[in-house]
């Protein structure tokens, strides 16, 4: 029966991942535009410029982020360093807030005409380069891997290390030879993530990289979709294909060549891990984490804080500070607290959907089905993460618009639409925490809770649950988190009252909000309660739940 | 057990969430460019004249919209009812497809030819016109340009900003127009001046009104919006002639019955539509409306204006994608 139940569950998610790309597919193989499209994509002189900047981009991107990643999870977890909590949490809320808001605001610190910085400090940054991309990419990034391996390492049984330790090892050599190679798998798994990652963000790149100069693949997308043509538009879609084609080899290698070994946990209660003293560079570290959590988050803050609460763009002086912003869009537009309300929604739904889906594939490939079916799906769960919102949108209401099966059940400006791109689109993050999470639990402590003569409800509440609680927990908010700010995707998908706080803020930033403002109030709206929210959590239950 | 309840989970969270959303009979689904205030103002006028009669908004970028309404005919299933927007290329591509419904508005009998499809196949519902404007705590009126093609000239490096193109539709009728005139060495100077293409209007006054760049090609009725606000944007009307729009307002082709949407499109060309219009600083292409507050009148600022005659129109539509890609080659080489 549990087979049964499961193989339906694996047919209904590949119809859902398979479904919209094949429409598309069968779009662009019977269209009479000529020349075709397909064919044409490869004309567009400036696509070996775009392939190789995302490349170079996605890399440098991935490598920061795993480096600074790691060195965090490192520093908060087996350190021991002032206020590891509270600097733990501090450092993840990047995760809460949209790409957007990072890149309105880093435009406002450091534009090369009249940045913040630059007026004040007589430097001359310019967050038009592609320096300034990576930064920004970054600043946002780092928290995927940062997550994963904050996780990883919680799973990690400190009995392994205290036994280096014993022998006489160094922290350092602790770190390099037993824990290191422990979460080889999930710092790659990040690593893979930021860089894919990158390489389909849009937000940032159109907002920083265009008047840069730094044409991306994504640019690329968007350029032929605007096209306004239905020609543009199959060359969108044969370029998505392409870059889906060149994602495909990149996760063939990583779940195969590359793939790197996993290590389980036997122990059911982890006992607490030693912490490394840091002696006298303590101090230096908190003034360089202080440092470096000023750059990356208070002052794009104040930046949006100003912005928020100037009645009139550019004019710094305290005549000019008021809540005309925070009235308009708290008390005057309509659409805030639907916005926020279909956000939580929306979110909320995808989450619940990708936990359980994650687990439940986690779960089969480890209990159910042959391992051999794990790589395939891997990939086809990876997909749609990698292909660019505007044509995963795109394939969506081709593929289900007119109908979910056929033309029954049209989903074109439904909330259910936005729910499944959402959940297909991040399905790929709480499938990675939670194969991780499952992979460290090891078969053992299945078999003798069966032993024990318990059921699968019983051995799921009793040795599941609490081990993999944090991983699940971790999956809800690593979809639900972006999936609440999601814009590019929404902003094709969304109908009339189906407004969400990231489309509504991009809607008010490029289009809707003359004068600007909104945009800043609304990502204040978001940034302050989330973090609060967090906090509070982290708070009453000592550390266990929140990011 | 609990697996086959947690699918039956699945299923039913996919039930309540199909449940967000019901479509309700006699709906009209307009999508648009307008500002949201002009919807504001326009939803309970409309709401009054049509009881019973649904009517849904969706606001986004002209281009945006092409884009939906392009994926959309993709999927065989159009939702938009009236298409209102300033992407005029689009449209012709659009009746050329077989897209649009042909009716005649009657209350737009009176509106000059130019502004209207042959065919019917769509009509102007207001006029845009595209300025520049510079912030004056950055720019004396000594130093502000005078025309569009003095932004290609060296003084103006990093002090010029336009919206994309590829995202407004006003913006790329302005480049076509200037293309024509002044051919694309002009956008190359303008790539060497460093000019920010990006977004729609609203990102343009922005960057205005911050000095990000202190110059901006942009709608007249985005500048009004700000007469009693910010008094430090002025309007130039550029002496080589401004930019003419047209916002268009077109039905769309349906199985279902298209007479309510044409009653719509009445109204909305009828006064208290064109009144809206106006209130929104656009100029009405009918006769004997006001013109915007603090807008010199039409036939002063057309004089000079880029010409819109349909051999442009014609020829641009022929070579929308052309222009688009060879824009885009310019700016990011």
């Amino acid at each position: 029966m549990k087979k049964i139940c499961l193989f339906i569950f694996f047919a209904f998610i590949f119809y859902l991942f398979l479904t919209p790309f094949a429409s598309l597919f069968k779009h662009l193989l019977i269209t009479e535009i000529m020349p075709h499209p397909f064919f044409e994509t490869f004309r567009s002189p400036l696509l070996r410029k775009a392939l190789l900047n995302t490349f170079l981009l996605a890399l440098a991107v991935a490598a920061l982020s795993a480096i600074f990643g790691l060195a965090l999870a490192f520093l908060f977890t087996r350190t021991d360093f002032p206020l590891r909590s509270w600097w733990r949490g501090a450092f993840v809320l990047p995760y809460t807030v949209p790409p957007i808001v990072g890149a309105i605001a880093w435009i406002l610190l450091a534009n090369p005409s009249n940045g913040f910085i630059n007026s004040w400090t007589g430097l001359h940054l310019n967050i038009y380069s592609f320096t300034g991309l990576v930064l920004v990419e970054t600043s946002f990034l780092f928290t995927y891997v940062l997550l994963i391996l904050l996780k990883a390492i919680e799973a990690i049984d400190p009995t392994l290390e205290e036994a280096a330790r014993m022998s006489g090892a160094s922290s350092w050599k602790t770190f390099c030879h037993v824990t290191l190679p422990l979460l080889q798998a999930p710092l790659f798994n990040g690593f893979l993530l930021a860089f894919l990652g990158t390489t389909a963000s849009f937000g940032v790149p159109a907002l920083i990289g265009t008047p840069g100069g730094i044409f991306l693949l994504t640019t690329q997308i968007y350029t032929f979709q605007r096209m306004g043509s239905m020609a543009g538009i199959l060359k969108a879609s044969s370029l998505s294909l392409i870059l889906m084609g060149l994602t495909l080899v990149i996760l063939f290698l990583s779940e195969g060549p590359l793939r790197i070994r996993q290590f389980a946990t036997i122990s059911g209660k982890t006992p607490r891990p030693q912490l490394a003293s840091l002696g006298g560079w303590k101090y230096v570290l908190v003034i360089l984490i202080a440092i470096v959590f000023f750059i990356l988050f208070l002052l794009p803050l104040g930046a949006i804080v100003i912005a928020a609460f100037s009645q009139v763009q550019g004019v710094l002086s305290w005549s000019n500070f008021g809540f005309l912003n925070v009235e308009r869009i708290l008390f005057h537009t309509d659409e805030t607290a639907r916005a926020f309300s279909n956000s939580l929604l929306f979110a909320g739904a995808a989450g619940i959907f990708c936990v359980l889906s994650g687990f439940f594939l986690a779960y089969a490939f480890k209990y159910v089905f042959s391992p051999n079916y794990k790589r395939p799906t891997s990939i086809l769960v990876a997909l749609p993460y990698v292909t660019p919102g505007t044509v995963l949108a795109l394939a969506l209401m081709v593929g289900f618009g007119p109908g979910l099966v056929g033309h029954w059940w049209p989903l074109n400006s439904t909330a259910l639409l936005i729910i499944l791109a959402y959940s297909i689109k991040y399905l790929n993050f709480s499938y990675k925490t939670l194969e991780d999470g499952v992979g460290q639990i090891h078969p053992c402590l299945d078999e003798a809770s069966r032993l024990s003569g318990a059921g699968t409800l019983k051995t799921m509440w009793y040795i599941w649950w609490p081990l993999l609680r944090p991983s699940l927990v971790a999956s809800f908010f690593l979809v639900a988190m972006p999936a609440m700010f999601e814009v590019t995707m929404t902003v094709l998908l969304t109908g009339p009252g189906l407004e969400t706080i990231g489309a509504f803020m991009f809607h008010l930033q490029e289009y809707g909000d003359l004068g600007g403002g909104g945009p800043a109030v609304l990502a204040l709206m978001v940034i302050i309660p989330t973090g609060l929210f967090n906090f509070f959590i982290k708070f009453i239950s000592k550390g266990k739940y929140g990011l | 057990m609990s697996l086959r309840g947690t699918i039956l989970g699945l299923f039913f969270l996919l039930f309540i969430a199909s449940g967000c959303h019901s479509e309700k009979k006699n709906s009209i689904w307009i999508y648009t460019s307008l500002y949201k205030d002009t919807i504001a103002d326009l939803t309970p006028r409309l709401a009054k004249a049509f009881p019973g009669v649904e009517i849904n908004w969706f606001q986004a970028g002209s281009e945006e919209i092409a884009a939906k309404v392009n994926a959309e005919l993709l999927s065989g299933a159009i939702q938009a009812d009236i298409l209102i927007s300033s992407d005029r290329f689009w449209y012709e591509e659009m009746a050329t497809q077989g897209r649009l419904h042909p009716y005649a508005i009657q209350n737009a009998s009176e509106i000059a030819p130019e502004f209207k499809h042959p065919a019917n196949f769509y009509s102007t519902l207001s006029i845009p016109v595209m300025i520049i404007t510079y912030n004056s705590d950055a720019l004396s009126v000594e130093k502000a340009p005078k025309n569009f093609k003095d932004l290609a000239l060296p003084a103006f490096a990093n002090l010029v900003s336009s919206g994309s193109p590829l995202s407004s539709g006003t913006t790329f009728a302005t480049m076509a127009a200037l293309q024509t005139r002044y051919g694309w060495e002009y956008f190359e100077q303008l790539k060497k001046n460093k000019i920010i293409m990006e977004g729609g209007n609203s990102a343009v006054i922005r960057r205005v009104q911050d000095k990000e760049r202190p110059i901006g090609i942009v709608l007249l009725e985005n500048v009004l919006r700000f007469k009693d606000s910010d008094a430090r944007l002025k309007v130039v009307f550029p002496e080589d002639g401004v930019v003419i729009h047209n916002n268009i307002l077109a039905i769309t082709k349906k199985a279902s019955d298209r007479k309510q949407v044409e009653q719509v499109a009445e109204w909305l060309f009828g006064q208290e539509g064109q009144e809206a219009m106006v209130r929104s600083f656009m100029y009405s292409p009918k006769k004997g409306f006001q013109v915007p507050v603090g807008a010199p009148p039409l036939e002063q600022i057309t004089g000079k204006a880029f010409p819109f005659d349909r051999a442009f129109l014609e020829s641009v539509t022929q070579k929308r994608n052309e222009l688009k890609e060879k824009f885009t080659q310019i700016m990011y080489q």
